[in-house]
This record gives C-alpha cells, sequence and structure tokens, in this order.
C-alpha cells in the first residue's frame, strides 16, 4: 500500500512539474500576442 | 601566515582524486560499448587507448598516494581515527572537485582528439570542459560526419557533469569514500536533499533516470512524427534529452535544434530543459507529496517572473528592430521564446544560426538575452548563472531597505522567504548571495573584455562571455575554432569557475599559494 | 547579322537566368540572408543525416562543407536518396527553389523551398582508416597496464603476508 502511494505521489510531482513548464509556454504565448498586439 | 600543506595532504588529495579518474574511466565503457555494437572500429580504438591511459594514470597515482595515505592515518593518535582525522576535510574535498574537474577536461579530450575531428589539443579540451560543464559552446569540426560513438560520448560528458563528476564517483565507490559531502558542496550543490549524501547522490540518480526513460520516449516518439526512422529517432531521442535535462546544449547534427525543423520536438525539448532547471531538491518534495511547494517556493516564482521579464524584452527587441520573426506570435515564439528559454535555462539549444542572431537580432534583444543566461536557473539544478533563489534573496532584502527608508518610524518584523520551509532573511544570507552575484557579474564582465581585446564588439563579447560563464551555450557567432587561443582559453576558465561556483576555484588558488609561499 | 542577333539573345538569357537562379553557398547565405530572401536560388550540398518524410512533404538538411541548409520538398523528390554520416557520404545534390531568411510557413526557419532536387554524385561508403600506431598504441599499453596491474596485486599479496 506504502508503495502504491509512493509511486502515485511521484506520478503526480511529475504531472505537477510538467504543468509548470506548459504553464510558462502558455504565459510566453500569451506575452508574444500582447506584444506583437500593442503599440511601442 | 601561510602554512605549507604537508604531504598527508597531498596524499589525501592524489588518492581521491585517483578514485574520480577512474570512475570516470568506468563511464567510458558505454562509448565503448556503442562502437562496438555499431561497428566502429576507429572511434573502439580512440576509447579503448583512452580509457587505458587514464587506468594507467589513476592506479599509478593511487598507488603513489595511499602509501603516505594510509601511513598518516597510522600515526594519527587512535582516537583521531575514529574522528577520521585523515579523512578529506572541506579544503580537501574542494581541491579534489576542482582538480577532478580538470582531470575530467584532459581525460575527456582525449578520444575527441583522437578523432580528427578538433582542430587543436586545446579545441578538443574546450569541448570538454564545455560537456562536463554542461555550457554547450562547440568547436567541433563536420559535426555531421562524427562517428554515433563520438557523439554519445559527447552527450555522456553532459550528463556526467550535470549529476555532478562528483556524485557518479559516489556511486561507482560508494564504500570508503568518505569526506563527500564535502566534496559535493564543492561542486556547486550546497542543498542537501536528503540528510546523507549518498542517499541524494541515489535520488539524484533516480529522477534523471526516471526522465531519461521518459524523455527518450517521448522526444524519440516526437522525432518519429516528424518524418526520422525508429532506431535514430530513438537514440537522437535520448541524447537530446541528456542535453536538454542537463541544460547542456550540444547536439547530434551542426544545425543544433534547425536540424529537426520540429516545432512539436521543440515544446518537448522545452519542457525538458525547465525540467532540468528546478532544483533538485524541489524534485524530492514534488515528488513525496509536498506538491504545494512548486506555488509557495521562491524559486519557482522568481523563475517564472524572471522568464517572461526577459522574454517581454527580448520581444519588444525583435519586435522594434524590425527581425521577421515579429510578423507572427508563433514565429516570435519559436525563435524568440526558443532561444529565451534555452539561454535562461542555461542549455543552449538553437533554432537559428549563430550568424543571424549576432547580426540580426537588435541591441535590445541581445541585452534581453543576456540578462536571462546571467539569471540561470534553480541552486542545485544542471543551470548556471547566478540562480534565482539568490536573485529571490536579493529582491527581497532590496525591497526590505527601501521600506525601511520609506517607512522608517514602522516597526520591521523579521523579514522571512519560503524555501521548502520558512527561513529568515538574515544579513548573512543576503551577503552571501551578493558575494557570488558580484563574482558573477565580474567574471560576465572580464570575459567581455577579453572577448574585446580580440576585436569583437562590446555586445556579442558580453554576449559570448556571460554564455561560457553561466554554462549556457548560444552563440552569436564569436565561439569558432579561429578564435585566439587565448580567448578559447579565458571561456575554458569561465566555463570551470562558473560551474564549481568560484569556491572551489578559489580554495585550489588558495591551496598553490601555499605551497610556493607557506612556511612550515 | 543573323550569328550577332542569336549570340545576343543567348547571352540575355544567359544573364537573365543568371539574375532568376543565383548559385549561392551556405556562406552567402548566412552572411546576407536578407540579399536572397524571396529569390529563387540554387544550392549544392550533401545530404546529412535523415531524409525528414511528412505526408508528401520532406526535409532534407545540405551540408555544403561550412554549414548545413535546411530544404523543404516534395516527398517524390527525394526517393530513394540518402543522407551521410560516420563512414557514409550522403546523396550530393543540387536544389533549386526559394530561399527564406524567415520562412513565415516553418515558423521562421531559414529554409529553401526546394522545386527540383538534382543529384549530382551518388551515396558512397566511406573507409575507416584506422592509423596502425593506433592500434600498435593500444596493444602497448595494454600490456603495460597489464605490468601495473599485476604489480600491484604482488604489493598487496606480500603485504598481506
Amino acid at each position: 500500500m506504502k508503495e502504491k502511494s509512493k509511486l502515485l505521489n511521484g506520478i503526480l510531482g511529475i504531472a505537477w512539474e510538467i504543468s509548470y513548464a506548459a504553464a510558462l509556454m502558455l504565459a510566453a504565448a500569451a506575452v508574444c500576442i500582447i506584444i506583437l498586439l500593442i503599440k511601442l | 601566515m601561510i602554512l605549507r600543506p604537508r604531504t598527508e595532504d597531498i596524499a589525501v588529495i592524489g588518492y581521491h582524486l585517483s578514485k574520480i579518474i577512474l570512475g570516470l574511466g568506468l563511464t567510458m565503457l558505454l562509448p565503448l560499448g556503442c562502437a562496438a555494437l555499431s561497428g566502429e572500429h576507429g572511434p573502439f580504438f580512440d576509447f579503448l587507448i583512452t580509457m587505458e591511459i587514464i587506468f594507467i594514470f589513476g592506479l599509478s597515482m593511487m598507488q603513489a598516494c595511499r602509501g603516505t595515505y594510509e601511513s598518516g592515518k597510522r600515526k594519527a593518535p587512535a582516537y583521531e581515527n575514529k574522528i577520521s582525522a585523515l579523512d578529506p576535510n572541506w579544503m580537501h574535498g574542494m581541491i579534489m572537485v576542482a582538480l577532478s574537474w580538470l582531470a575530467a577536461m584532459f581525460f575527456g579530450a582525449i578520444p575527441l582528439w583522437l578523432s580528427g575531428h578538433w582542430n587543436s589539443f586545446l579545441d578538443a579540451c574546450f569541448e570538454s570542459m564545455s560537456g562536463f560543464a554542461t555550457t554547450g559552446l562547440s568547436l567541433a569540426q563536420d559535426l555531421d560526419h562524427l562517428s554515433l560513438t563520438h557523439n554519445l560520448w559527447r552527450h555522456l560528458t553532459m550528463f556526467i557533469g550535470g549529476q555532478g563528476i562528483v556524485v557518479v564517483a559516489l556511486s561507482f565507490f560508494v564504500k570508503g569514500f568518505s569526506g563527500a559531502f564535502r566534496m559535493y558542496v564543492g561542486e556547486a550543490r550546497d542543498e542537501r536533499v536528503l540528510p546523507n549524501v549518498i542517499n541524494t547522490a541515489r535520488f539524484i540518480w533516480i529522477v534523471s533516470l526516471t526522465y531519461l526513460a521518459l524523455g527518450t520516449l517521448s522526444l524519440g516518439i516526437t522525432a518519429m512524427l516528424g518524418g526520422m526512422g525508429p532506431v535514430r529517432a530513438f537514440f537522437h531521442g535520448a541524447c537530446l534529452f541528456m542535453a536538454a535535462f542537463d541544460t547542456g546544449g550540444f547536439t547530434l547534427q551542426s544545425q543544433n535544434m534547425l536540424y529537426y525543423h520540429n516545432f512539436r520536438l521543440e515544446i518537448v525539448t522545452i519542457v525538458f530543459m525547465v525540467l532540468g532547471a528546478i532544483n533538485f531538491r524541489l524534485h524530492y518534495h514534488l515528488w513525496t507529496g509536498n506538491r504545494g511547494e512548486l506555488f509557495r517556493n521562491i524559486e519557482m516564482r522568481v523563475l517564472f517572473i524572471c522568464v517572461l521579464l526577459t522574454f517581454a524584452v527580448t520581444a519588444i527587441g525583435l519586435k522594434n528592430g524590425g527581425s521577421p520573426y515579429s510578423s507572427g506570435a508563433v514565429m516570435l515564439f519559436r525563435k524568440g521564446f526558443y532561444q529565451l528559454i534555452s539561454g535562461h535555462t542555461g542549455t543552449g539549444f538553437m533554432t537559428v544560426y549563430a550568424e543571424q542572431m549576432g547580426k540580426e537580432w537588435s541591441d535590445l534583444a541581445l541585452v534581453g538575452m543576456i540578462c536571462a543566461m546571467a539569471l540561470g536557473g534553480a541552486v542545485s539544478s544542471t543551470t548556471g548563472g547566478i540562480k534565482m533563489l539568490r536573485i529571490g534573496i536579493i529582491a527581497e532584502a532590496f525591497v526590505q531597505d527601501i521600506k525601511k527608508v520609506i517607512f522608517p518610524a514602522r516597526a520591521m518584523v523579521e523579514q522571512r522567504f519560503h524555501h521548502i520551509k520558512e527561513v529568515f532573511l538574515e544579513d548573512r544570507t543576503v551577503r552571501a548571495a551578493l558575494m557570488v552575484t558580484l563574482a558573477y557579474i565580474i567574471l560576465y564582465g572580464m570575459g567581455a573584455i577579453a572577448g574585446m581585446l580580440c576585436g569583437f564588439g562590446f555586445l556579442p563579447s558580453l554576449f559570448e562571455s556571460t554564455s561560457a560563464a553561466a554554462n549556457v551555450g548560444l552563440s552569436c557567432g564569436i565561439t569558432s575554432s579561429g578564435m585566439p587561443a587565448a580567448l578559447k582559453m579565458v571561456y575554458i576558465f569561465q566555463m570551470w569557475a562558473g560551474r564549481l561556483e568560484f569556491i572551489s576555484v578559489f580554495t585550489l588558488a588558495g591551496f598553490f599559494l601555499a605551497v610556493i609561499k607557506g612556511k612550515r | 547579322m543573323a550569328a550577332v542577333f542569336v549570340s545576343a539573345a543567348l547571352f540575355v538569357c544567359a544573364a537573365a537566368s543568371f539574375a532568376e537562379q543565383a548559385k549561392v553557398s551556405s556562406g552567402m547565405l548566412l552572411s546576407d540572408p536578407g540579399l536572397y530572401d524571396g529569390r529563387t536560388i540554387s544550392f549544392e550540398g550533401e545530404i546529412i543525416g535523415d531524409i525528414m518524410k511528412q505526408g508528401r512533404a520532406a526535409w532534407i538538411n545540405l551540408n555544403d562543407g561550412r554549414a548545413a541548409i535546411g530544404v523543404f520538398t516534395a516527398a517524390d523528390n527525394v526517393k530513394g536518396l540518402s543522407g551521410g554520416g560516420y563512414k557514409k557520404q550522403g546523396d550530393i545534390v543540387r536544389v533549386s527553389g526559394e530561399f527564406h531568411k524567415a520562412c513565415p510557413q516553418h515558423g521562421g526557419d531559414l529554409d529553401i523551398h526546394a522545386d527540383s532536387v538534382t543529384v549530382i554524385i551518388k551515396s558512397a561508403v566511406i573507409e575507416e582508416v584506422i592509423c596502425p600506431v593506433e592500434k600498435r598504441l593500444a596493444v602497448f599499453l595494454a600490456g603495460v597496464l597489464c605490468l601495473l596491474s599485476i604489480l600491484m596485486l604482488y604489493k598487496k599479496l606480500r603485504k598481506k603476508r
């Protein structure tokens, strides 16, 4: 049971980390769009 | 008064250094096996000869030092034996690390030089140090015709250097490797991931190997979807993973990431670059249930903000500079953001040619890139640069000091920041962060001056210098086999000092000073 | 009179085609991409690495000795071709098509959209040349290593006694 929860925690940890990277990319994409739209 | 080191000190250093060198020799079994499997006979002999040289040198050194080391241990009083009097202390540990990186550079260069794809042994040393320091600047000639074996070795150096040479050596010689923690710290891994350094090293391996499997699979499949054959796709996948997660930046082909013309592949590499920029201690907490740490942690917050800020500057620079990349959001992302995240995480993958970056990117865009490279990723990750924890500490201290000026009458509560746990913002913490930051800035500046002395312009020189010292690997065109030998040596020094975060380098310098000027 | 007219016409045609399809090197493309952006050029180089087929299109990378440039073309154009690597020289081809400094179709990549791909030199195996000195050195060092190991073992055994 303990082993199962260890594995689950590991998998969720990996998922969390990949989500961080994904969020960063989405935010960057938003920056791209904003910078191209506004006039500087 | 400087005390001259005793013979026993040299013996301790030499004995443990020889073990590290032998461990390095054992890692060459992988490329040797690759050469045997793929029928590359020339590379087989290159690595065989290098391994023989390493074992002869390592065993001789171990033999030479063992006598003094063990007799010294016997001479020490009985009670001292218990507290390991002749086991490595801080000085020994730091020096061992500094020297082992130089030894790795030297021995790692031999097979590269034997391949004939590097114009001189200095070029091969540059490549070797670039690999171990997970930089990624390359002086390879005709990379597109380099053997799989030599290419595998180039990528392995990044994997080994990213984990830490000491960590790798610990894995081979777990028993009888005392003083391990001091050496571990010397490799700029001052975060205790787990209470015991052996367990820390093991955990780092677990994370790296798990992601190696995931990375090879995902990158391999993505490459296959892009039209590559399965065997080559997975070989490329494994190598790209090592270069991305260990934020190294070598690739198997001369066009770097532009070779693949594959947007999906670029995205997957971004994921692994970001993963490689995360503190190993944070990996441990996230993988063992403490997932809220991802949002609370100061480094993760600072990284998010810094990436977006530096990208905004770079994007504005590209737009105002009239770059064609600003004609669409996708282009701005694939060329602007890709180079930026590659620089900020200290990887060095490029989807533009170095010459394009040097000639077509506007000054503002280059400044954004330089700032990103200079800042780096988290501490105790595979990245380089000043690092996010220090930036966070300095920023918090700065805000606090400004508040003191604006609201002098208000009683200030002890400032804290969250890094795994609540940490007090003490003066000595801030001072330590500022000192290392200053050291990096001086190193970046030194390299920039060296570049300018060789005739290059200010921004390109600063760019290349920062790329070397922060172990990034992006190039704006300066790095080439034709550059002056002195500049090559400056960049080698910068890669070495930047990777070890100065302390072990200073300790080594102090040691040599003591040998020359010390009195007994 | 007719001869003068014909040669003048030929000259004009040659000049026109020259202006239309400049033969360039990677050095020229990378040092001044703006000059060739959007123009039809002719580029020669060795196919390196993989031929990446994506449906009806394919990517190849041509290396002319100084740098490699990406070429996007129809999959039919690269049928039967192969790329070079270690111990192999890939097909050396001449491509002709539009050059892009920052291709809008391919996310800003510097590339050539080739209409035609012509093989100049067929691919070939490159013989591995292993220096005999290297082989002898390997054997010699192996000998030294054996000697050293025997010495160390002997010392260890003597100590035990």
